[in-house]
């Protein structure tokens, strides 16, 4: 929204039409020499349009356009913006996102498991405004890919330039929530959440899924931990990243559901099943309400003033008028 | 009085030029008018023309002047603001650039900076930190976290690698910096550069003016010595020119101050022995924590005054140019 913080000026533009009036039309002005000549039959004498005269005329309209420009930049237009403040402290949640080849598993529609993953964790984002949210990537390794953050920008574009088969080919499960726990250490929020999504079984890895959950469980971090797939056999096609390969072929076999029960179990979190992409959607949207907190807000006005750029172009109108009129039209003053 | 934007003042050196150019057009005008009016009262005609003449140039320069210095960003005086935020944001904005790896700071200006970084953080408590680096352009290493492993990675993994674009671009640091503060927060905001100021490339008004409005200081620490060094290759020996001679870069203070001076910042020394310690209670007492009220001292930007000035000056313009005098002009 646009406001001005001084519309009192704007009582300068009605001093516009007498200094136009006093310059231009009023019969006794100053800088006018009278002739003593007229046309004999009374017709009105008026200048020939000389390129001096259309001169003069462009310049006066560069004064009058600087004058009213003046005027503008006087009254302080100044561009505002309403923002929300969130007073209080949000959950923080870390995302662990399995990367192994088998998520190209095409029983997910309309790609495959890793793409329908993607895109319901972008939704996911999306609806937590106030929610520091990280993410770890795993498969025969884990890596932090973004810590707890507000910056859902920089959250979003690092998952979509996640690639399969990144950290190889195993799936490291232990490893990746442990780091994600690991990342949680030094949060202040009260509530703190990893969200386990994979589609295997572990094996990989020096931790073991089991003790990466009790490790979480004692700082006081839920697991909820989300079994991929449809459990029939799946068409995959998969580039390694690192050599540009391309690997097609079915996958066959589910993610251990009793580990994972076990992981939610010891960390008092919760299981879920997503045998399909409207699952996997429903799964997160019921993580998303058993994780609402309450929100305080406060609005907060942003102020972009503009004058600055009103002053360059009136300053700039008004030497190229002055240099115009005076030096090349010769106009005396 | 101070100038956010002091630079605009250079143009007042043009005014001269410009008042030169008048006085030269109303010498020119005198001999035309004096053609035209022949004998016929010459000397009343070209009296009020010469006095008309100086009037009008007076005025219209006085304008311009005015019109410049308005420009130029005049605030005095300050007010009080109430600040209800509490808490810190702060982007660690690190300069990655080749001149880093200079060896005047030992172990070098980046080691040195990466361990002052830590340092301030150490003596913070709660505050959220961002890692931002940038050279010829910048990269969000680590995004506002509260985190500290991850603050303590990024900073063991910076290094002039991370970006391959050439240069020192100040303008694209802070443009990164400014986007990493994430909206909705309730803590206040501001941007910590370690820099040497070398060959930073680049206008930054538009970045003065959104650290000025979004009311972000910009904490500057100086890394490097006037003296310079020289900067180290690979292979052992020091980068060259293409006449030969050994490069020597400094440190050089002035878009530090500039970016300090309008973000109510403050720039510092790393040579300084105690620049953590000056910088943490510097942000510490801006994060205001463990107090109930918080007042601030805001400059009051005074533009309109001078563009009000110019605007009478320019109806006496008018009003002299377009008034009759005497019956003559």
């Amino acid at each position: 929204m646009w406001v001005l913080d001084r519309p009192v000026y704007l009582l300068l533009y009605l001093a516009l039409p007498v200094l136009y009036y006093l310059r231009h039309i009023h019969p006794r002005r100053g800088g006018r020499i009278p002739a003593p000549f007229s046309i004999y039959n009374g017709g009105v004498f008026r200048p020939p349009m000389t390129m001096r005269v259309v001169l003069l005329r462009f310049s006066a309209l560069m004064f009058w356009a600087g004058m009213a420009l003046l005027i503008l930049a006087l009254t302080g237009p100044t561009r505002t913006e309403r923002e929300r403040i969130y007073l209080s402290r949000g959950i923080d949640i870390m995302l662990v996102l399995d990367v192994s080849p088998s998520m190209a598993a095409e029983d997910f529609q309309p790609v495959n498991r890793f793409e329908t993953a993607r895109s319901v964790i972008r939704r996911f984002v999306d609806q937590r405004p106030n929610d520091q949210i990280g993410l770890v990537a795993f498969s025969a390794e884990a890596a932090l890919r973004v810590p707890p953050t507000l910056n859902y920008e920089h959250l979003v574009e690092s998952l979509d330039e996640l690639e399969l088969m990144e950290l190889g080919d195993g799936t490291a499960i232990g490893m990746g929530v442990a780091l994600a726990s690991l990342h949680l250490q030094g949060s202040s929020a009260e509530e703190r959440v990893i969200v386990l999504l994979t589609d295997g079984v572990n094996n990989a890895g020096e931790i073991s899924p089991q003790a990466a959950a009790e490790v979480a469980g004692d700082s006081g971090v839920r697991i909820y931990a989300i079994g991929v797939g449809s459990g029939q056999e799946a068409r995959i096609e998969v580039r390694d990243p690192e050599t540009g390969q391309l690997y097609r072929g079915t996958v066959r076999g589910s993610y251990d559901q009793r580990t994972l029960e076990r992981i939610a179990e010891i960390s008092g979190g919760s299981y879920f099943t997503a045998g399909s992409a409207g699952t996997l959607e429903s799964v997160f949207d019921a993580i998303g309400t058993a994780e609402s907190t309450e929100r305080r807000v406060q609005i907060r006005v942003l102020r972009q003033p503009h004058h600055r750029i009103i002053l360059m172009w009136a300053l700039g109108l008004l030497v190229a008028e002055v240099l115009l009129r005076r030096l090349l039209v010769g106009s005396a003053p | 009085m101070s100038f956010l934007y002091g630079q605009y003042l250079w143009l007042l050196a043009g005014l001269p030029l410009l008042g030169g150019l008048l006085l030269f057009a109303g010498y020119r005008n005198r001999r035309t008018v004096s053609r035209f009016v022949g004998e016929h009262r010459r000397t009343e005609v070209l009296n009020v023309l010469a006095v008309k003449g100086f009037v009008t140039a007076v005025l219209s320069t006085g304008a311009i002047a005015s019109l410049i210095v308005a420009l130029s960003g005049p605030q005095w005086g300050d007010i009080s603001v109430e600040d209800e935020r509490r808490g810190l944001d702060l982007v660690f904005l690190m300069d990655v650039s080749n001149s880093m790896i200079a060896e005047d700071i030992p172990p070098s200006r980046l080691v040195r900076s990466r361990e002052v970084a830590r340092s301030i953080v150490g003596r913070l408590d709660e505050s959220y930190r961002a890692v931002v680096a940038f050279k010829g352009a910048a990269t969000v290493v680590v995004p506002m976290t509260e985190d500290p492993v991850a603050f303590d990675l990024a900073m063991s993994n910076l290094s002039g690698a991370l970006i391959t674009t050439a240069g020192t671009s100040v303008r694209s640091g802070i443009d990164t910096a400014l986007s990493s503060f994430p909206s909705g927060s309730p803590r206040q905001q501001a941007i910590v550069m370690f820099s040497d100021g070398e060959e930073l490339q680049g206008t930054i008004d538009d970045e003065l003016e959104r650290l000025r409005t979004a009311d972000i200081p910009v904490f500057g620490i100086l890394t490097g010595t006037t003296g310079g060094a020289t900067i180290p290759t690979r292979s052992g020996g020091v980068l060259r020119d293409e006449t030969g001679r050994p490069v020597m870069v400094g440190a050089d203070r002035s878009t530090l101050e500039q970016l300090a001076s309008a973000s109510s910042g403050h720039v510092y020394d790393i040579t300084d022995g105690t620049v953590a310690q000056d910088v943490a209670a510097d942000l510490g007492e801006l994060s205001g924590r463990g107090r109930d009220v918080v007042f601030r001292e805001v400059a009051v930007e005074r533009y309109d005054l001078f563009v009000l000035l110019a605007f009478l000056l320019l109806t006496g313009v008018v009003l002299v140019n377009h008034t009759r005098w005497r019956r003559t002009l």
